[in-house]
């Protein structure tokens, strides 16, 4: 059959299915122990747009005692109560930490685990921030300003978020050959969703009280559209046992940073790597109400308060590949822009290539003001941009620092790392006297996958 | 075999350079009157479907004579609001008709980025609907809270149009500096506010794509073409609210909403304004070989889209609530369909809106949806969350509709039972814009929208059962604004067409 007739005869259906394991219709995974979304999508002769796949539903915030927040009336106020909220940039993403799509037998194509760190990356250089205000809302669930987002969050509203990983942001997927598919995601932490306005104002700790503030997950769904050929087309499909598939997948890693010149080795078991992106954040911010787990800060260390304000110089970075400099065969050199408290250019186009190039996604603007121009140093100045008193009408300026490099955006052919170690040196300066927190480093390693179909038999090459 | 469509006859860039002349002809209307106009192209070289319409209106009171009444362009319309229908005939006979210009224009400006409105679509078509600051309504006294909140007091974190920051009074000696929520209002730039005087009120500019759907990718070979080619615009009702929207204020200072005098003031389209900016492409060597392949080689087949609407009304009385509308598409290949929900009291004083009547307001609870298409149910599970219904809507086009959540629904703003709007509840300000508040905006423009066609393009071909739209949910009493129960559903079908060019003549055979 020829392709003009496909074109003529195929039609555009949607599917709508309900999670697997839907329970009483709500996940809220503090509260009633469902942490895990699981939803079955059927082996169809038909191919799926997988840019269209969306899990929809409705997202609630709760204060520990039930009650709704009231970020409208509280948020700005010297002693707030009931202002909690979620995080401005990845909305309700936050609330997906793991995703694992595989087929209906069991086969795992491409399983991202802190997938929510990811997004904290991804999206803010993927979506400026009138998208945010005008469209992503409504699909995420936040609006890049915090007073914006939490004034949202007051009471319950509707969402419809896209899938980011490669396999589905890739080519459409033949939904016959690839024996349907179990998309898995486990929810995260209600702390680690939820936090306080405590960087603006050291009276909120609302999130905290009668137990903890949690969320709710209801009405899910995922839909997503095929395109389903006539019944000729749908024999056709349905009598190919051979072929191959390529796409792009993320594998995760964690590391903790404890030094100022931190070393850490990882065999990522990839024959195709293309680049590797990661973020970093004080470990104590994580899972905890005080804090925004979503921010991708540089190192910091503690003010006079106690608090972790101010930003550690970061000198350099080197990356190796089985001791080799690959990719850069120089040290990133941090040390005079940070001491000087400008952009850090280098750097900033570094990290944008790894991001832009490895994501076949879309198309990436960094638009989001961020605090990369704020004096770091030892001096402990006061950041230029105060927290405390809030520009209504400005962008928020929350410091959105990735690290990480493009090995190969061209071909996708990249490096092969299953023998041969990824090593990367982090070197920082302390003031004197002060001593490094621990800093929770998540690196994302994009790699090439091929998916093998061989007569009812499936294997993934990574 | 019919011939391939030639490149030139496409909008875009050509695959290689080729020797080519431009001309501008200015072309007046060979008919004109205050309801309608008409204009006949000549017989030469290819029309761009990038020529313009030049038009312009005035707006006078009888209550003010002689006072401009800075009356201005609906928000999400502009000057396309003055034009009720447009169509291009040849030979007599109507090839692409577009009816409801005003909210099918709204539609489709939805999809215009900001910086795309901000720099093209609103100095060049009017209008003011770009939703980038966040904003609060009030201004809080001296106070602790007031310092931590730079002097504005609850609700936080709404949106609207960009506005000060400090709301500062400037034209007091006494009180300059200080905060005053008065001074956080914002209107339309004065220039293009519509005046009374001929000579002094703005024109504006409209691409003829904008008005034909057969010109949407597609340059017409007038050349070749031996009938009449005439274009015919109908305006818009010359009241308040339909070609213009109303300012409770005229520039001397009198308030329009006392004795509702804004309902006296009456639109006159600028004769001397209104004319045709066309430009003409010609590419020697191609248009020799084009016109044999015309007279004498079977021509060419144009494909476009075209647009079918239907219009209809429904009363909502308070409760659980079923609407089923008909749409009769006999046989036609169907691209999308998009639903209207237009509420006409917006353009009056009890709900004055920037957006007047160009609007799809959502009700309060919202509805779920669904498409029969033959029988066969679209969706396996009624559309009901707001999220898919956007992102249903958002695939129609192929790109998404660039609006806030607040100015698309209800939800998260409204009460899940009742559907009234808490205290501090609007996510939109209620600082005004062009002296109406712009919380009347919330849910303004919730379009519906469901694509049909394929990955290829191609749209799903009919039987003679005419699709079914039904909507579902409940009615509370907060949807009657005034007491008004109607809406207008307005259904705009896209199908494709062919248009065949052949021998000079052009027949439209599907």
């Amino acid at each position: 059959m020829s392709s003009d007739k496909y074109a003529q005869m195929s039609k555009r259906e949607i599917y709508q299915i309900l999670p697997t394991n839907l329970g009483a219709g709500v996940f809220a995974p503090s509260r009633n122990g469902l942490s895990q979304m699981i939803f079955e999508l059927p082996q169809l002769p038909a191919i799926m747009n997988g840019k269209s796949l969306r899990i929809n539903g409705t997202f609630t915030l709760k204060q520990g005692n039930g009650n709704a927040p009231t970020n409208g009336t509280n948020f700005l106020k010297e002693n707030p109560t009931g202002d909690i909220f979620i995080d401005s940039r990845t909305g309700v993403l936050s609330c997906f930490e793991t995703l694992t799509i595989g087929s209906l037998r069991g086969t795992t194509y491409s399983s991202i685990k802190n997938y929510n760190r990811l997004m904290s990356s991804v999206l803010p250089l993927n979506e400026s921030t009138q998208n945010y205000l005008n469209g992503v809302d409504t699909h995420y669930g936040c609006l890049s300003k915090d007073v914006s987002t939490a004034k949202k969050c007051d009471r319950s509203f509707d969402f419809s978020v896209p899938l980011n990983c490669g396999y589905l942001q890739g080519q459409p997927i033949n939904m016959w050959i690839t024996q349907g598919h179990r998309i898995t995601i486990t929810l995260a932490q209600d702390s680690f969703v939820i936090h306080n306005n405590k960087q603006r104002n050291g009276n909120s700790s609302a999130g905290k009280s009668n137990g903890g503030a949690y969320y709710e997950l209801s009405d899910v769904t995922i839909s997503f559209e095929v395109d389903l050929p006539d019944d000729e087309g749908q024999n056709a499909i349905r009598s190919m046992t051979k072929g191959q598939m390529t796409y792009n997948s993320y594998s995760s890693f964690y590391n903790v940073i404890v030094s100022n010149d931190h070393n850490l080795s990882l065999l990522f078991n990839t024959a195709k790597t293309i680049s590797v992106i990661g973020n970093m954040i004080p470990s104590e911010w994580v899972n905890n109400y005080d804090y925004d787990s979503s921010r991708t800060q540089q190192l910091l260390y503690d003010d006079a308060t106690g608090e972790l304000q101010n930003g550690v110089q970061i000198d350099s970075y080197t990356y190796t590949i089985g001791g080799v400099r690959v990719g850069y065969d120089f040290e990133i050199d941090s040390s005079v822009s940070q001491e000087n408290g400008t952009i850090d250019a280098v750097k900033n186009e570094i990290e944008l290539n790894a991001i832009r190039e490895g994501w076949s996604a879309g198309n990436f603007i960094k638009s989001i003001q961020t605090e990369l121009s704020n004096p770091f140093g030892s001096n402990g100045f006061q950041p230029r941009f105060d927290r405390s008193r809030y520009a209504i009408v400005g962008e928020d300026k929350f410091q959105h620092y990735n690290i990480g490099l493009s090995y190969d955006h061209i071909t996708e052919i990249g490096q092969d790392c299953r023998t041969r170690p990824f090593a990367l040196r982090i070197q920082s300066t302390l003031p004197e006297g002060k001593t490094l927190n621990p800093h929770s480093l998540y690196l994302f390693v994009l790699h090439q996958n091929t998916i093998v179909f061989d007569n009812g038999s499936v294997s993934v090459l990574s | 075999m019919m011939n391939a469509t030639p490149d030139v006859l496409k909008v875009g860039a050509l695959k290689r350079p080729e020797n080519q002349r431009l001309e501008t002809d200015i072309i007046d209307p060979v008919v004109f009157t205050q309801k309608s106009a008409r204009f006949v192209f000549p017989k030469s070289g290819i029309l761009s479907s990038d020529s313009q319409l030049h038009i312009s209106q005035i707006v006078k009171n009888s209550a003010f004579p002689g006072v401009d009444t800075n009356a201005f362009y609906p928000t999400s319309t502009g000057a396309l609001a003055m034009i009720q229908r447009a169509y291009l005939t040849i030979g007599g006979k109507r090839v692409s008709d577009q009816q409801s210009t005003g909210s099918w224009n709204t539609w489709k400006r939805l999809h215009f980025s900001n910086d795309y409105k901000e720099r093209v679509s609103t100095p060049k078509q009017a209008g003011n609907d770009v939703f980038m600051g966040s904003a609060s309504d009030a201004i809080a006294p001296a106070s602790a809270d007031a310092i931590r909140s730079r002097g504005f007091g609850a609700p936080y974190g709404q949106l609207g149009r960009r506005s000060s920051e400090y709301c500062s009074i400037f034209n007091s000696a006494t009180n300059a500096g200080k905060q005053n929520a008065a001074f956080t209002a914002v209107s339309d730039k004065q220039k293009r506010l519509i005046t009374a005087d001929e000579n002094t009120t703005p024109a504006f500019m409209i691409s003829l794509s904008q008005l034909i759907p057969a010109l949407v990718g597609v340059n017409l070979p007038l050349f070749a073409i031996k009938e009449e080619v005439a274009l015919v615009i109908e305006f818009a009702p010359d009241t308040y609210g339909e070609r213009f929207m109303w300012n409770s204020r005229d520039t001397a200072g009198n308030n329009l909403i006392t004795a509702d005098n804004y309902k006296k003031s009456k639109s006159t389209i600028v004769e001397k304004d209104l004319f045709l900016l066309c430009d003409y492409l010609f590419y020697d060597q191609l248009l020799e070989e084009m016109e044999d392949v015309i007279m004498n080689k079977g021509g060419y087949n144009l494909t476009f889209d075209d647009l079918i609407v239907q219009q209809t009304s429904r009363q909502f009385a308070t409760g659980a609530y079923t609407n089923d509308i008909q749409i009769p598409l006999a046989s036609r290949k169907v691209k999308s369909v998009v639903v209207q929900k237009q509420r006409t009291v917006n353009k009056d004083a009890t709900l004055a809106t920037n957006s007047s009547v160009y609007n799809s307001t959502e009700l309060h609870l919202g509805c779920e949806y669904q498409l029969k298409i033959d029988s066969k149910n679209m969706y396996s599970l009624p559309v009901r969350n707001r999220g898919f219904q956007k992102s249903e809507a958002d695939q129609v086009e192929g790109v998404p509709l660039v609006l806030c959540d607040y100015l698309y629904t209800w939800k998260n703003q409204v009460d899940p039972v009742t559907g009234v709007i808490p205290v501090d509840g609007e996510g939109i300000t209620e600082r005004q814009a062009n002296s109406h508040l712009q919380s009347t905006e919330i849910a303004t423009q919730n379009w519906i929208g469901v694509k049909l066609d394929n990955a290829y393009g191609e749209g799903v071909r009919v039987s003679n059962q005419p699709l079914i739209y039904t909507e579902k949910g409940t009615s509370v009493a907060a949807d009657q604004v005034g007491g008004v129960t109607e809406r207008t559903y307005r259904v705009f079908s896209v199908v494709q067409k062919v248009m065949n060019i052949s021998s000079g003549l052009v027949m439209v055979v599907e």
